[in-house]
């Protein structure tokens, strides 16, 4: 992808990407010999957002949310439930609505992922770019731990 | 891996001054200490007095090695008894008994070994090895992804067992 040095004003759209990559981990796999990854693409194109997945497998989709690893069983329902819920699909909830959900779903990773830890980043993907925060750190909540 | 109790107790009393410290299967580990708790009362109660640290170790070790190749369990044992007042007693898998002036076990051990052997000093007081264990215990959890959750201490004299919790923004 190192478009950048042709200069030539061109570059891939997220979608275009996100079939790129699509194609390169399927064709690996069906020579037995896979890109061991599981990637998420998020991007913004003319007004349009973005959000693809692709894995190793060459399984690969568009969805209003995604996630990989433990995520997509801990996760993604959680984050189905709120964006799914009450709302017309095309409505986006707000960045502190995402932020939030965001962080709910991080926690009970944290809890419930023996190969997590307790520091995270987001990027937020606008028209402008890409903005990262962090690193941040989660709280977590002990309390049950005295009732054992 | 998925963490099904995040908050799980892993020191079990055996006797009023007597604990466990439980490491490999859970299910191997509660079944062996039941038993042990169970002859342990009987046995306190035939003796009239309470039993001591080591008996228990011993009743830990000879079921665990009687049945070495159907277990997984690795297990401290420690608490204090008015013969030789507090001790600690490691049987690990195999079923070998030891008495050590610290132990540790489980998979988080392996990182923290060399932390130990620099800090440990004999004759610490009460709450210098609190600390120890704390900061021993914090560093295990950080690196090793099957060891996590909460710090749990009991500290166990002539006067009784003193439990606490750390966790959260509380550990080292």
């Amino acid at each position: 992808i190192d478009e950048e040095l042709l200069g030539d004003g061109h570059s891939y759209s997220p979608r275009a990407l996100h079939s790129w990559l699509t194609r390169v981990l399927y064709n690996r796999r069906s020579k037995i010999n896979p890109l061991w990854n599981t990637v998420l693409i998020a991007g913004v194109d003319g007004g349009e957002s973005f959000l693809g997945y692709v894995d190793l497998l060459g399984v690969a989709y568009e969805a209003p949310s995604v996630a990989t690893g433990f995520g997509a069983y801990l996760a993604q329902p959680l984050l189905r439930a709120e964006l799914e819920r009450d709302r017309d699909r095309d409505q986006l909830p707000t960045r502190e609505e995402a932020r939030e959900l965001l962080e709910r779903c991080l926690k009970v990773l944290y809890y419930r992922d023996a190969r997590s830890f307790n520091r995270y980043e987001v990027a937020t993907v606008t028209e402008k770019g890409v903005e990262l925060e962090g690193p941040l750190t989660l709280e977590a909540n002990w309390d049950i731990a005295h009732v054992v | 891996a998925y963490i099904a109790n995040r908050v799980t107790d892993k020191l079990t009393p055996v006797h009023d001054r007597i604990f466990c410290c439980r490491s490999g299967s859970a299910a191997d580990t509660q079944a062996v200490a039941d038993a042990v708790a169970y002859q342990l009362a009987f046995h306190s109660v035939e003796l009239e007095e309470p039993p001591r640290v080591r008996t228990a170790a011993r009743l830990f070790q000879q079921s665990c090695y009687r049945y070495r190749e159907e277990l997984s369990a690795g297990i401290i044992v420690a608490g204090w008894d008015p013969r030789r007042g507090g001790q600690v007693y490691v049987v690990p898998m195999g079923g070998l008994l030891l008495r050590q002036p610290f132990a540790v076990g489980g998979s988080g051990s392996s990182y923290i070994y060399g932390f130990l052997d620099a800090t440990f000093q004999p004759g610490m007081s009460r709450s210098q090895c609190q600390e120890f264990v704390a900061r021993a215990l914090a560093l295990a959890m950080v690196r090793d992804g099957s060891s996590g959750g909460v710090i749990r201490l009991a500290a166990i004299t002539e006067e009784g067992v003193e439990r606490t919790v750390l966790a959260g923004s509380d550990l080292p």
